[in-house]
């Protein structure tokens, strides 16, 4: 038997590549044929066959494209699947209703409804027969309908948290007609507006009022994701089919569902950036054209002419890259930060790759604008970005190094604060659905080294894969957990390409059954309905039911924001305001009132509601941080915080609140004669500080 | 020549109308809002792209992604722009600019169709069955329906009513306040009140009978004189008729003659 090309490779094929890569590959290669020619037989044609079959380059024999000349696009399965979408849609519904009526059976329906959006397209884009216009017509249908379940989950105001953060700046710009208005709830929010900006065109232009806008926004970026990222990967594989599936697994990253469909700056950067890299890769391929002409270029005409056409391209190209990376910059701070280490990282590998010298290369210079542009946005005067993000990862590095170094304990998994257990099914998804993606890497990864090791965005994707194992350590701490959930929703970019290719790779569609069509549909859904739980986190945070404190959107009720509107009407806006999280973004969006944070004024408020008495260091706290009033929940005496906090995390006794907070030290200010009592509606009750502090001015 | 520049027709149709929008008020809200859409988020994209790669090199799936983003790049860079002017981003600029904006391409790009007398791409075409349409049809009547089921689930969701109660005073000269008081009802059905109103513990007035609709407001103003000592200490409570021991609400100021 030959002894050399059990990896499938070749010493020809490895060294087509100039420089550095190709004698790399030769060295690995002999090693990996020394290493797996001492297996023994049976084994070694097992991995042998696996080899192959991982590097085919006929893996995907799809006839049933759209060629270029085609004047009818086939529609295929996509009215069907619509209609299935639009099932899933009414479902989800259902299960809102049935939430909101306390009955038990709502977690079952809204996964139902997952299965009836995920299950029959994933199906269909596995398949080899569909169409390019038809793949595309269901991956845009799926996105959209996740996104619309969003919507009926909340579909007459803003419910989640962020989007009350991002509504203060919109209503800012709104009011004053200008950017860079101080929002007390986000301050670094003023400094990105790019998407409160969009919001302002679209609501001034319609008369729209910010909310419907918002939809509207967020809808049109959500099209955005899924078309870029269906054409990004369509490019780097040249597989429409492999771009179909790709694009259905990213659907899965726990942040698809709600977060990235919030009207957040994320929702509209993290689109922008992905057409950034597509329109990056374009004008790479267009390069590669145009230094494939240059040569004969001086004396064949045709060439001549081609040559000045890709010119021309490569300028438009680079004009339409520059714009939209402009516009992430000034959009959100970390999508942008995220997409300088992409290009920076793909830049680095194509210099290694020895595709090009340096100077020339276009993916090396947009990574260095890309890089000062991004510290142009950070130096903007009062940007506090800088404090922003490193406050957040040094909490996260620091607890991780108490975690494991023993001075404090791992956060336990599957509970929430208030001790209530995840239900067994709930941890059992999400921990197959991670474990099925993990798994599912090295293979995946074998595969790109077999198929695209020579293509610099594949190499680079690779690279970013693996960073995806090793955040999942911060899991175990308390501020890490947001960083785990939120780098999903960026790292599943390459997560869903590599995922993909060893698919494609490993199910070669000329060997492709019904059967193996069922079972892979069947995984993909396992790790998209694990992927959303996980994301959305315990269902109560998107199932709509009773009250709870600090619970998110389950605590934005009728009663706080008619207390908050009522503070617009009869204290008008810009008082300076004291009171929990939930109140907080209530009272800074409803009333326009001025909150008094932890962020902003950098002052913890919560030992004023937390004492049992109204002491001189708490007085001091209100007259240093002039607060005019005093918003108190009552409902903060009845439950623990559902989030472990009531007013932030750096509360005295966060994430580990044992009992609600003491009914007496929230009605002690009825005793203190120099607070004013002038607002009761049960649960809610305001109090003028103002004899207390002698009629602090307004912000 | 007219089947094509359609599009470029039918862009200038809507800058057009955009901009008739802020000056004629009557022109329908759904129209507006309708085109306002396309402006914002696809026209200056599209144009662009015209401009740029005349069709070249894009197919229609790129032009499409290409539209919107560059749409939406236009859009935030342009606020950017707006805001040093003096006038900022209000309904005025926004038109403006984004007129002469879709205008100037607009002209631009029927320059250069002209010109290069390119070879017009040929319409594609969708076939769609008969099934494919009702298909269609019954998705966009789920959909419909989904979202009415779930705003009919929401306005009928049960829930605990309340009663807000609120009095703010205000100095009329050196000794003398108004109380504004107020109360609005969120109850789940009519409901019948009592309020009492307090000063230095003694009652000053009471209204035995007030009933509040759903959603209704009662308002009422109450002049106060400081007594010797220039303190007043006002109180107002509230009971529910079919509960009177009980203080349903209660809110108190007190007022310091300056």
């Amino acid at each position: 038997m030959e002894r050399l090309a059990v990896t499938g490779i070749d010493e020809r094929r490895g060294s087509s590549s100039p420089g550095g890569l190709g004698a790399v590959q030769k060295t690995h290669n002999n090693v990996i044929d020394r290493l797996l020619n001492k297996l023994p037989s049976p084994w070694r044609r097992i991995i042998f066959a696996f080899l192959k079959r991982a590097g085919d380059p006929d893996a995907e024999n799809t006839s049933a494209n759209d060629q270029p000349g085609d004047l009818v696009l086939v529609c295929g399965w996509f009215p069907g699947l619509a209609l299935s979408c639009a099932l899933g849609i009414f479902l989800s519904g259902y299960s809102f209703a049935v939430s909101r009526d306390g009955q038990s059976q709502a977690e079952l329906f809204f996964a139902l409804s997952m299965l009836l959006i995920f299950v029959p397209t994933t199906i269909r884009l596995l398949s080899s027969a569909a169409t390019r216009f038809e793949r595309i017509a269901i991956v845009c249908t799926a996105g959209i309908s996740l996104y619309l379940i969003k919507i009926v989950a909340s579909p007459t105001n803003f419910s989640l948290y962020d989007e009350f953060l991002h509504w203060r700046t919109a209503d800012d710009i709104m009011q004053t007609g200008h950017l860079f208005t101080s929002n007390a709830l986000l301050p670094v929010s003023a400094y990105y507006p790019g998407m409160e900006i969009v919001t302002n065109a679209l609501s001034t232009l319609s008369g729209m009022n910010t909310f419907h806008t918002a939809l509207i926004v967020i809808g049109v970026a959500r099209v955005l994701m899924v078309l870029s990222l269906f054409l990004l990967n369509e490019r780097l594989t040249k597989s429409p089919r492999m771009a179909g599936i790709a694009t259905i697994i990213y659907m899965g990253n726990p942040h698809f569902l709600l977060f990235d469909a919030q009207y957040a700056y994320e929702s509209l950067a993290l689109p922008l950036t992905v057409f950034v890299l597509l329109a990056t890769e374009l004008h790479q391929f267009t390069s590669d054209r145009f230094d494939g002409l240059k040569s004969i270029a001086p004396i064949v005409l045709f060439a001549k002419v081609r040559n000045t056409l890709l010119r021309g391209d490569m300028r438009w190209l680079s004009t339409a890259t520059l714009m939209a990376l402009i516009a992430v910059v000034f959009t959100h701070h970390m999508t942008d930060y995220f997409l300088d280490g992409v290009l920076v990282l793909w830049a680095g590998v194509y210099v290694f790759l020895h595709l090009r010298p340096l100077y020339r290369s276009y993916v090396v210079r947009i990574a260095l604008i890309a890089f000062a542009l991004s510290v142009i946005a950070a130096l903007q005067i009062g940007n506090p970005v800088v404090d922003y993000i490193s406050s957040f990862f040094q909490m996260a590095v620091t607890e991780l190094n108490h975690v494991l170094t023993g001075v404090s304990s791992a956060r336990p998994l599957f509970q929430s604060y208030t001790g209530t257990p995840t239900p067994i099914w709930e941890r059992i998804l999400t921990i197959l659905s991670q474990l099925l993606v993990l798994s599912g890497l090295p293979f995946g990864l074998l595969c790109l080294w077999l198929r695209f090791r020579k293509h610099a965005l594949m190499i680079t994707f690779g690279l970013l894969v693996l960073c995806y194992p090793l955040v999942q350590v911060f899991r175990f701490t308390t501020a890490g957990g947001e960083l785990v959930d939120r780098s999903a929703a960026f790292l599943y970019i390459p997560i869903s390409t590599v995922l993909a290719i060893m698919i494609a790779q490993l199910w070669p569609t000329r060997w492709l059954t019904w059967k193996h069509l069922f079972s892979l549909a069947f995984v993909l859904s396992v790790i998209a309905l694990g992927g959303t739980v996980l994301g959305v986190g315990p269902s109560i945070s998107l199932l709509p039911g009773p009250y709870m404190v600090a619970a998110d959107p389950r605590s934005i009720n009728m009663e706080g924001i008619q207390a908050a509107t009522w503070t617009r009407t009869y204290l008008g806006p810009d008082n300076r305001v004291a009171t929990d999280r939930t109140n907080q973004i209530l009272d800074g969006t409803y009333g326009q009132q001025r909150i008094v944070d932890s962020i902003e004024d950098r002052v913890d408020i919560s030992p004023i509601f937390f004492s049992p008495q109204l002491g001189p260091d708490e007085v001091g706290i209100i007259q240093a941080a002039k607060i005019h009033f005093l918003v108190v929940d009552m409902r903060m005496s009845k439950q623990r915080p559902v989030l472990g906090f009531y007013f932030d995390e750096t509360e005295v006794g966060a994430f580990q609140h044992s009992s609600p907070v003491d009914p007496h030290n929230l009605t002690k200010f009825n005793t203190v004669s120099q607070l004013n009592k002038v607002f009761d509606s049960g649960n809610i009750v305001i109090y003028d500080t103002e004899g207390l502090v002698n009629a602090p001015e307004k912000s | 020549m007219r089947q094509k520049n359609l599009d470029l027709l039918l862009i200038m149709a809507a800058v057009i109308v955009s901009m008739l929008g802020i000056m004629v008020p009557f022109i329908l809200h759904f129209m507006v809002i309708i085109i306002a859409i396309p402006i914002v988020f696809f026209i200056p994209g599209y144009l662009l792209c015209e401009v740029m790669f005349q069709r070249r090199m894009l197919s229609i799936y790129h032009r499409v992604a290409f539209s919107l983003s560059l749409s939406l790049a236009v859009v935030i860079v342009s606020g950017f722009g707006l805001n040093l002017l003096p006038i900022g981003l209000n309904t005025v600029s926004w038109t403006v600019f984004l007129g002469v904006f879709n205008t100037v391409f607009c002209c631009a790009s029927f320059f250069l169709r002209h010109r290069a007398q390119a070879q017009r791409a040929q319409a594609l075409k969708i076939h769609l069955a008969i099934h494919d349409y009702v298909f269609l049809a019954l998705a966009i009547l789920a959909i419909v329906f989904s979202f009415g089921y779930t705003a009919n689930s929401i306005s009928h969701q049960p829930g605990a009513g309340y009663t807000q109660l609120w009095m703010l005073p205000s100095q009329t000269n050196r000794n003398t306040w108004t109380i504004n008081l107020g109360m609005q009802s969120e109850e789940a059905a009519t409901r019948q009140y009592k309020l009492v109103v307090l000063v230095n513990g003694k009652p000053l007035k009471t209204w035995s009978s007030v009933s509040l609709a759903p959603n209704s407001t009662w308002k009422q103003q109450l002049p106060l004189t400081a007594a010797k000592t220039g303190k007043i200490d006002a109180s107002a409570q509230l009971y529910l008729l079919d509960a009177p021991q009980v203080i349903y609400r209660e809110v108190h100021v007190t007022l310091q003659k300056k």
